[in-house]
């Protein structure tokens, strides 16, 4: 783990905010540090996420079992069931010669997911400081429990995902930003990196390309989603990726 | 094959009682697909092995149909396939769904299999019914279809878990906006079919809402309606005795030989019978003709995201989809 991946010690913490029902889900500030592409003066700068999910598009079949496990194992754990990545049909996205060996014929796709923003713009707009930092992953998350579905959050995202005609399950959700709203349970919800699971994200766990790739089966070198450090450099590797 | 506790159900609260009792009972209908289920000793994490079986043909009055002008047609889920597809009234007045009722598997299979038993029989998918594969439907973690052998399975609508929906009689009875009657622990409700199939995202180990002491009693079917015509194709690898790889059920009301409203359903391409939404917004209000029926279905396709191995399915869904809309004309 390199530093940038470690969660803020206490003793770090310049600042420390409880904010309302946020419980035990605090939000850490580590002072206003080095300057970032999102530098925001007004706010000093929160711990970096642990990790973002890295997809690889070039590696993806669309299968839609990351979105499946998503949603399950947040209904599991008591959450909105609303998927937090989504696959898109993309059709300027290159395959792998892997891929078009061993799947051929699937299509093309990406993987769009929150990027965990090093200065994430979700996180200070919410007025009830419902999204937070995980303290032990320092995802960007929201608790659901104190969010009032103002929306603030999902305006602020920077990150569009691509035309809902596009994507890949054709159960539309209104998805705008990388942050859903849940008409089910009057809640937005996002990418929480499934901070609670022992095994990490289930996407990354059960896409079946990375269990592929891990078994040998498909040679790649890198996973079709994986979990990399949400530094300046992860965040940017991100971006350009779904450039 | 193992033994099996045999427990012949006296009523459909007896049923219900006895299944609510003991998680590891089982209703069983003609038993065609359930004893092959047992027989193969199909368990994993999420599907026990069943260890009582729950005869519903001892009910009274489960099995057997009524037809009124007025009502329609009133289904027992315990009737055969082979006393519907050779009903009189039935051949009369809906010969598209008899038509459906003749099409699964062999007389033999249809002698003993029900109506219920043929809604509510498990997917065929190879890796399901392999005893090796600990895949998610049967509460394992994996998708075998995904990354492996697919040419039998979902074209549309697959996400997690790639089957097909193997019912010959659901896209038929779906076309003509059919109920089911389900009795459970808190009484009775009558469903539309169009709600009583779920895909793998809302609960992959299942593929109806039935719950596990819930039991579908009765099909309900609107009265034949005038001005509307119907279709039913199936097509198979084999000419009798086969699963379908893609058939089509249509329901088209015309008016001055323009269609003013249409149901049509495909199985065997996607988790749950598959309503064709595109091809009904296509030839709403329009009179159909080749040039319509081709463009219909060819929009409805641009939606299919065939695997490795079942592009082809993309082709004979379009086909039978155009045939079903021309026969109508
Ligand atoms: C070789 C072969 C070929 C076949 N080909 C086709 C085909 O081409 N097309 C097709 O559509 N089908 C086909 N089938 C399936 C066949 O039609 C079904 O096996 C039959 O209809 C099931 O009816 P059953 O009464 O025997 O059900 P059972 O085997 O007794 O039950 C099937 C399942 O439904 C459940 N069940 C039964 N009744 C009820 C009820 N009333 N309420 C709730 N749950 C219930 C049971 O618990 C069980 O899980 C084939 C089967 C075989 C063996
Ligand atoms: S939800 Fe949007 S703004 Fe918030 S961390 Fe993710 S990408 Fe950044
Ligand atoms: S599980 Fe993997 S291959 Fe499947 S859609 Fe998701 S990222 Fe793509
Ligand atoms: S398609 Fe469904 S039933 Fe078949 S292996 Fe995949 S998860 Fe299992």
């Amino acid at each position: 783990m390199t530093d940038a991946q470690q969660p803020p010690a206490a003793e770090d913490r310049r600042d420390f905010l409880k904010l309302a029902g946020a419980g035990a889900v605090a939000v850490a500030f580590l002072g206003a540090g080095a300057a970032s592409a999102f530098a925001r003066p007004a706010f000093p700068r929160m711990a970096v996420s642990t990790g973002v999910i890295m997809p690889d598009p070039s590696l993806c079949i669309g299968c839609l079992t990351c979105e499946v496990a998503c949603s399950q194992v947040h209904l599991e754990a008591g959450m909105s069931g609303v998927p937090r990545i989504r696959i898109f049909d993309a059709k300027d996205v290159r395959l792998n010669p892997e891929i078009e060996k061993h799947y051929p014929g699937r299509g093309t796709f990406r993987q769009l997911d929150c990027l965990m923003c090093p200065d994430a713009p979700c996180l200070p707009v919410c007025p009830t400081g419902a999204v937070q930092v995980d303290p032990k992953t320092g995802a960007r998350i929201i608790a659901e429990s104190a969010c009032i579905a103002c929306g603030k959050c999902e305006a602020a995202c920077p990150f569009p995902v691509m035309s809902e005609s596009v994507a890949t399950n054709q159960k539309p959700n209104g998805q705008r930003k990388r942050i859903i709203y849940d008409p089910a349970k009057n809640v937005y919800t996002k990418c929480d990196l499934c901070f609670w699971r022992a095994e990490g994200p289930a996407c990354v766990e059960r896409c079946p390309v990375n269990i592929r790739i891990r078994q040998g089966v498909v040679q790649s070198s890198v996973l079709c989603l994986d979990v990399k450090p949400a530094d300046q450099a992860g965040f940017e590797k991100v971006r350009a990726i779904e450039a | 094959m193992r033994s099996v506790k045999y427990y012949a159900a006296t009523s459909w609260g007896d049923a219900v009682a006895t299944l609510a009792k003991y998680p590891l009972a089982k209703p069983l209908a003609g038993g065609s697909d359930l004893l092959g289920w047992i027989k193969d000793d199909l368990v994993g994490p999420k599907e026990p092995r069943w260890e009582i079986l729950v005869d519903l043909r001892t009910i009274e009055g489960a099995s057997g149909y009524r037809y009124s002008q007025g009502d329609g047609l009133r289904i027992g889920a315990l009737t055969p396939l082979s006393t519907l597809e050779t009903a009189k009234e039935i051949v009369e007045n809906y010969p598209m769904l008899a038509k459906a009722f003749a099409a699964p598997a062999s007389p033999n299979i249809r002698n003993v299999g029900t109506l219920g038993g043929n809604i509510n029989q498990r997917p065929r998918c190879w890796y399901l019914r392999g005893p090796e594969f600990s895949c998610y439907k049967k509460g394992g973690d994996f998708c075998f279809a995904v990354t492996g052998m697919n040419q039998y399975h979902a074209i549309l609508d697959g996400e997690l878990c790639y089957i097909v929906h193997p019912s010959d009689t659901a896209p038929a009875l779906l076309a003509f906006d059919a109920k089911a009657k389900i009795v459970g622990p808190r009484g009775e409700k009558t469903v539309p079919l169009s709600e009583y199939f779920i895909g793998p995202r809302v609960d992959v180990t299942r593929e109806t809402i039935l719950a596990h002491d819930e039991l579908m009693t009765e099909i309900q079917v609107p009265a034949p309606q005038p001005g509307v015509k119907t279709a039913y194709f199936k097509a198979t690898n084999r000419e009798t005795y086969d699963f379908a790889i893609v058939n089509v059920a249509s329901w088209l009301k015309i008016k001055d030989n323009l269609v003013e409203d249409s149901r049509i359903y495909l199985s065997g391409v996607a988790p749950t019978p598959y309503r064709a939404t595109i091809v009904e917004q296509t030839i709403k209000g329009k009179r159909i003709d080749e040039a319509l029926a081709r463009q219909a279905a060819d929009q409805q396709m641009v939606r299919a995201r065939p695997m490795s191995d079942n592009a082809y399915k993309v082709d004979i869904a379009k086909a039978l989809i155009r045939r079903a809309l021309l026969e109508a004309n």
